[in-house]
Formats: structure tokens, C-alpha cells, sequence
């Protein structure tokens, strides 16, 4: 996958987060959107859901960089 | 959603020298340490484990296309810079040490007074989407208390995250802070910024994206002398930035979903547009015309429809005020100089005939 096609992608799905974007689709239900999304990404190997002390913590114990997204 | 479920190989093995957290809610927001414009769709952090900042991301200048401003490859050269501070941790600490805002108002968004409403955490069991606080109203709730207060809104806080543009610089989207093109007679043409430059550092503070340009320009006073470091074919050039009282006052805050409540409270729901010169030369008119694009109906947002106003009108006269002015240069007049419980005098066009109104600030 090119990195423009990734940028479109990652900037035109919804997120949980209450953007524009979103909103066409908050029409279906805003509310299992956002569940699922929590579902999905709690298991993530790459991803620490919606807890920085977490990454903080995390980021200290093994010497990483944070990156921490708000979307 | 690419950086959250990256497909991309490279970038996945580049997230993997980051703790990645996401966050999805403004609610228990450390305001003191996650300052950004909140008016974004996406906003990043590259931190240090010890809250040091390396950089931030995001930059947005359109309601219409937020992703212009940003791209994946601006995003990974970002990621790259961040671990580039990271492994020369701790001997640039000094260098990061302003890219911390001051004391904010309030800890957290739920303490403003129209945010109580919210909690710290989600209810996942209930309406979680409403229970929600959404970034943008951090704008909109200091904005609320201010103007509550009769205080005039700073022009930091009524002209917020400056891009580039607002000091005549045009940067790639692509790269960390690349120039494309400088604006002839511009703050950054008499400093001596040239195409091509490569922005290393900004008042001394390393620079990984556009939006960290736009923090530094966020925290300038009006005047401002700032420095930069670029580099030049090769070489660093050190540049000297003069900004004049007013350079925050071309920047268009219409995009931002924070100027709803200024439009509820200052143009009583209507959204105005500077008509367009083929238009006004039709029309005959050469100073203040702006289109009301829309009259709010509901609720809070139709004060201006009470006072009579309708879509299709074009205002002419605004508070004794005739000389060409966007919409932003309306708000910023009735923010700055008017408070709630004013009543201001507003010339009209409705067809051929003039009329005047009365608009109540809210």
C-alpha cells in the first residue's frame, strides 16, 4: 500500500473521536462505533487504548519514545 | 486508519520504536501537558518517558479538506526526527524545555463552567458517544467564560495556532518544516527566509512538523522578535523574524468548529461571507459586503432570525463599522470591543431596498 493511499485512509475513517468525518456515519449508531472500536483496538499489539499513564509508565520501562495520538 | 492499524510494513516497524498510545476523548485531558490546537481532527505528541516533548503533529487550515495539511510521509519524517531527539536524550533537554505551555486555566476540561456536565471516564454502559468530550469545546468553553465575564478576548486565544502562512510562509506538507514559497513584502521575506529552506530550529527550539512552528508562533506576543535557523544549500542561516502588533489579524478562524460559539454569541447564529469581487461589482459596492450564508433557527442560534435578519442578506454597515471585513474581522470586533447585553445597529441589503437592524450580543 503507497503512503497516499495510508494517508487517505488514516485520515477519512471514523474514529470514536467526534470529528466531521465522522459524522455521516454517526447516523448508524455513534455508540456501538465507538464500542467496537474500543473492542478492537484493546487488543492491539502496537496500540495502549486511551491510557497514557499506561504508555508513560510503559515508555520509562523500556526506554521508547512516547507517540501519543489524539483522534 | 493507517497509524492505528498500519498496513504499511515500514510504518509498522517505525511504531514499534514508539510506545503508541491513542486517545479518543477530551475528558481528564492534562491540559497543562497536552497543549494543541484542539480545533484538529488528528494531533500528535512525540514524547520523552519523563513528559519532555519532542514535537508535536497536526495542522489544519479548512473545514471543508482537514487532511490538507498534513500527509503520512510529513508525519513519518516527523517520527524519524523524534527518535533522532530521543537517542540524543538528555543533551537536547534544554533545547525542548519551552515546547511546554505555561499553567492552564483549569487541570482538566470538565473544571471549565460549561464542561461540568462531563465526567472523567466513558460510559461505556450508556450513551458513551454523548458522554464524550470533544476536543474542540476546550476552545469553545474558554472562549464561553471569558466573554461571560465581559473580559475582551486575547488575540491568543481569539486567534489561536497561527500556520506559517500567517507570517507569509508556505511549508510542505511532505517534509518536517520545508519552505516552498515565502509571500513578497512578508514578516518572513524581510527576515530573509528563501525557498527551499529547511526550518532546523525556531526562538532555539528544535523543529519537527509544521504544527511545532505553529506553537512557537501561538506563544508569540504581538510585537515579536523571533529567530530561526534554516538550512541553506548545505549551511545553517540564522534569520531574524520581526511581527508587527497586529500580524495575528489576517488569520481566518472561520474554519473552526470553535467559532460556532462565537457566531451564537456575536452574530446572533448567522454565518457570514465576504461576497466575492464579481459580485460586488455587479452590486456597486465596494466596502463591507458581507452574504449571510446562513440564519441559525433553533434555540441559542436564532437571535439574529428574531432580529429579522434572513439568508441572502448583505450586511453593508456593522456597528458604524463600512470598510471591507471577512467574517473573522466582524467577530474579532464584537470580542474585542462589545459585550453581552450590547445592542448593535447593522445595515442591511435585501434586494434593492436597505434596512436596518438591531443585533442583541448574547
Amino acid at each position: 500500500m503507497t503512503r497516499t493511499l495510508a494517508l487517505c485512509l488514516l485520515f477519512a475513517a471514523a474514529w470514536s473521536l467526534p470529528v466531521p468525518a465522522l459524522r455521516a456515519q454517526e447516523k448508524k449508531d455513534r455508540d456501538t462505533l465507538v464500542r467496537d472500536d474500543l473492542k478492537e483496538m484493546r487488543d492491539s499489539d502496537l496500540w495502549i487504548y486511551n491510557d497514557v499513564d499506561k504508555g508513560f509508565e510503559l515508555a520509562r520501562k523500556t526506554s521508547r519514545p512516547l507517540l501519543i495520538v489524539f483522534r | 486508519m493507517q497509524v492505528a492499524r498500519p498496513r504499511d510494513s515500514e510504518l509498522r516497524k517505525l511504531l514499534k520504536k514508539f510506545v503508541c498510545v491513542r486517545v479518543i476523548q477530551g475528558n481528564s485531558l492534562d491540559l497543562e501537558l497536552f497543549q494543541f490546537d484542539y480545533d484538529l481532527t488528528f494531533a500528535a505528541f512525540f514524547m520523552n518517558a519523563d513528559r519532555t516533548i519532542y514535537g508535536r503533529y497536526g495542522t489544519r487550515s479548512s473545514r471543508q479538506t482537514p487532511e490538507r495539511d498534513i500527509s503520512m510521509r510529513g508525519f513519518v519524517s516527523a517520527l524519524e526526527g523524534a527518535l533522532e531527539l530521543h537517542g540524543r536524550f538528555p543533551s537536547v533537554r534544554k533545547s525542548l524545555a519551552a515546547k511546554r505551555g505555561g499553567k492552564p486555566r483549569y487541570p482538566v476540561p470538565e473544571h471549565y463552567p460549561t464542561l461540568k456536565r462531563f465526567t472523567p471516564l466513558l460510559n461505556y454502559g450508556g450513551k458513551v458517544a454523548q458522554s464524550c468530550l470533544h476536543c474542540h469545546q476546550i476552545n469553545s468553553a474558554e472562549i464561553e467564560m471569558l466573554h461571560s465575564k465581559n473580559d475582551p478576548l486575547p488575540e491568543k486565544t481569539f486567534y489561536p495556532w497561527p500556520l506559517p502562512g500567517s507570517i507569509g510562509l508556505r511549508l510542505s506538507a511532505s517534509e518536517k518544516a520545508l519552505v516552498l514559497k515565502v509571500d513578497p513584502a512578508s514578516a518572513a521575506q524581510k527576515a530573509g527566509f528563501r525557498r527551499g529552506d529547511e526550518i532546523l530550529s525556531f526562538q532555539n527550539q528544535p523543529i519537527l512538523s509544521i504544527a511545532d512552528i505553529q506553537w512557537v508562533l501561538h506563544n508569540a506576543p504581538s510585537p515579536a522578535k523571533l529567530t530561526a535557523v534554516v538550512k541553506r544549500t548545505g549551511k545553517n542561516t540564522r534569520l531574524n523574524l520581526d511581527l508587527d502588533a497586529g500580524w495575528r489579524r489576517n488569520i481566518d478562524i472561520s474554519w473552526r468548529e470553535s467559532s460556532w460559539p462565537l457566531r451564537r454569541m456575536g452574530l446572533g447564529g448567522m454565518v457570514l461571507e465576504d461576497l466575492q469581487d464579481s459580485n460586488r461589482k455587479k452590486r456597486g459596492l465596494d466596502g463591507m459586503a458581507l452574504w449571510v450564508k446562513r440564519v441559525g433557527q433553533y434555540g441559542q442560534h436564532r437571535t439574529a432570525k428574531d432580529a429579522g435578519f434572513r439568508k441572502g442578506d448583505i450586511v453593508v454597515e456593522f456597528d458604524g463599522i463600512r470598510e471591507r471585513l471577512s467574517e473573522t474581522g466582524i467577530l474579532a470586533h464584537v470580542f474585542q470591543k462589545r459585550k453581552p447585553g450590547d445592542v448593535i445597529s447593522v445595515k442591511i441589503l435585501r434586494g434593492d431596498k436597505r434596512k436596518l437592524l438591531k443585533l442583541p450580543i448574547k
